[in-house]
């Protein structure tokens, strides 16, 4: 499946515009199962883009194969690079940086993006950024709407749920994250226990379109409780339940539609509980006044709706990005490349790709810590 | 060091352009080792020298690890002696391509376990290379074998034979992995379902 986006509106007419607009930033997204590459200029115009979905290669498997997923972005990725920079109708002399994801992700992918960025670099004497994926994410509320530090962050996706204040550039503090599953993870698995197929996030809300969401009762887990943390497993496990309860025989579509719609009502219920503590707790400690919510979950209309009535029950504007950008994309990292080297930063070309990359450090290691005592070992 | 390949490699594409006096201008084609190999290493070199390749509009050349090795033999030690090039894939088996003195394909690049492979290979006296090398020589007391201390390829053979195909017009091999096996990948009963 392949997806260009040259007509597209916000592919704006700008490309004649003169230089002033701004610096101009290759992306490079290979941290999971797309292949993207974006061109963007400083005055957020996306100017070229490009991006192959290897859903097909890992639907199969119900789940994104790892060692399938290198070898299709280092097949396809040269090709959607060209792509991008011959829709900008640019050379590569003309950029003023290369950017790709380095972490957190499939290793194998980041790997094949990071090299063929820095290569680029090398090339022309280019400066290379190694942008978080989750901060390309964090980031594109601004590329988007301009959003100004600081704000409070729900980022959900398949590998992640936090809630995080956004202070600036390379600076979050971690509010709250899940204990068990991500949310893009619980939608997911119910997909499969449902037979809806992969990816689950999209399937679910396609049959929770026509479902009752009062039918199947679900919990809640965290919900009234203090703090800003998350817990999907009892949801999920839950699910489960309603489902082995279920008469002998493949489920009907009444009672795929009405599952799904009580699960996706379940998280839309966890994830505003949790955004009203995480929004008291903001606008005391940082007094800014927008929620911006990103990530391939937040594709998910009806998470968006519940967010958006959140948010104006606590006097917050919302930010969601359009559907497109919510998902993994390169021109959030092209931004993300764009942000950095505005403040003079960029990296190495021995950069070590990072499987692992917290935004918040020192939120990751005040977790191991206390995890590892309620484990007995510190 | 497959970790590192990601670290060191372009620093040292940089540094060795730096050391022979030239720029990106002076270079007429990238060539890369397409394995087999570890599969992360492969990519990470390939990926780079595609890269290298976009940004300055230049001809890629694919060599192979067996060619890359096999180029790299003593030719007076190993004249008139078929080539076997065994590589480790540390999986317990070999990487192994087998090549007659007369140039002739005696084995084609294969994955296989040494007991598996070891009839097929040429009875005339061999030249042995590799470092899964140590991995075959138990099994050939009856062949004259020669083992020569060579373990992987070297980036001077591949440059080497790629400017010697470029010479004569050839492109080598697609600048692609040869991974030489499948990825491991379930696929689950009934796709994870619940319910059939």
């Amino acid at each position: 499946m392949l997806a260009t986006v040259g007509d597209r509106g916000y592919l704006a007419d700008m490309r004649t515009q003169s230089a002033k607009s701004g610096m101009i930033v290759l992306g490079i997204e290979t941290s999971c199962d797309e292949t993207a590459a974006a061109v963007v200029r400083a005055d957020r115009a996306v100017l070229g883009e490009a991006l192959f979905s290897q859903l097909s290669e890992h639907r199969p498997y119900g789940g994104v194969v790892p060692e399938i997923a290198a070898r299709a972005h280092l097949v396809h990725l040269d090709d959607m690079i060209r792509r991008a920079m011959q829709q900008a109708g640019l050379g590569f002399a003309d950029l003023d940086g290369v950017a790709a994801t380095g972490g957190p992700g499939l290793i194998g992918g980041v790997i094949v993006g990071v090299m063929t960025a820095k290569a680029i670099a090398l090339a022309h004497d280019l400066p290379f950024l190694a942008v978080n994926h989750l901060e390309g994410h964090a980031l594109t509320a601004r590329l988007t709407d301009d959003a100004s530090f600081p704000y409070l962050l729900l980022l959900v996706s398949g590998g992640h749920c936090q809630l995080l204040a956004v202070e600036g550039i390379g600076r979050y503090r971690r509010l709250g994250t899940t204990i068990d599953d991500a949310v893009g993870e619980a939608f997911d698995k119910t997909a499969k226990m449902l037979g809806l197929g992969y990816p689950g996030g999209p399937a679910v809300e396609k049959a929770a379109d026509r479902g009752d969401p009062a039918r199947f009762p679900l919990p809640r887990p965290m919900v009234g409780r203090p703090g800003c943390d998350f817990s999907f497993s009892g949801l999920k496990t839950a699910v489960r339940r309603h489902i082995e309860r279920l008469p002998p025989g493949p489920i009907d579509d009444r009672t795929l539609a009405d599952m799904a719609a009580s699960f996706q009502v379940a998280v839309g219920d966890i994830l505003a509980d949790r955004c009203l503590n995480a929004m008291e707790r903001f606008r005391a400690g940082w007094g800014g006044a927008t929620l911006v919510v990103a990530g391939g979950v937040a594709a998910n209309r009806h998470l968006r709706q519940r967010l958006g009535e959140a948010a104006a029950s606590a006097g917050m504007e919302l930010i969601a990005p359009p559907l497109r950008l919510c998902t993994d994309n390169a021109a959030m990292v092209a931004w993300a490349g764009i942000e950095r080297l505005r403040l003079g930063l960029s990296d190495a070309l021995d950069f070590a790709p990072r499987p692992r990359w917290p935004l918040d450090p020192e939120a990751g290691a005040a977790r191991a810590q206390s995890l590892a005592m309620v484990d007995g070992v510190a | 060091m497959t970790r590192g390949h990601a670290e060191a490699l372009v620093p040292m594409v940089d540094e060795t352009l730096r050391e022979a006096g030239l720029g990106f201008p002076e270079i007429a084609a990238i060539a890369v080792t397409v394995g087999p190999g570890s599969f992360t290493g492969v990519r990470a070199g390939l990926a780079a020298a595609r890269g290298l390749a976009l940004a300055r509009d230049l001809p890629l050349i694919g060599i192979d690890s067996f060619a890359a090795i096999a180029h790299a033999l003593p030719a007076r030690e190993c004249a008139g002696r078929a080539t076997v090039v065994a590589i480790d894939t540390k999986r317990r088996d070999l990487y192994l391509s087998a090549v007659f003195a007369s140039g002739e394909t005696a084995v084609e690049p294969c994955v296989a376990r040494p007991e598996d492979v070891i009839g097929l290979l040429p009875a005339a006296p061999i030249a042995l290379a590799g470092d899964g090398r140590h991995m075959l020589r138990p099994l050939l007391q009856e062949v004259d074998v020669r083992e020569i201390a060579i373990d992987g390829p070297d980036a001077r053979d591949v440059a080497l034979i790629a400017s010697r195909l470029a010479a004569s017009r050839e492109t080598g091999r697609p600048a692609l992995p040869l991974y030489l096996r499948e990825p491991e990948a379930v696929v689950p009963k009934f796709g994870g379902r619940l319910r059939p």
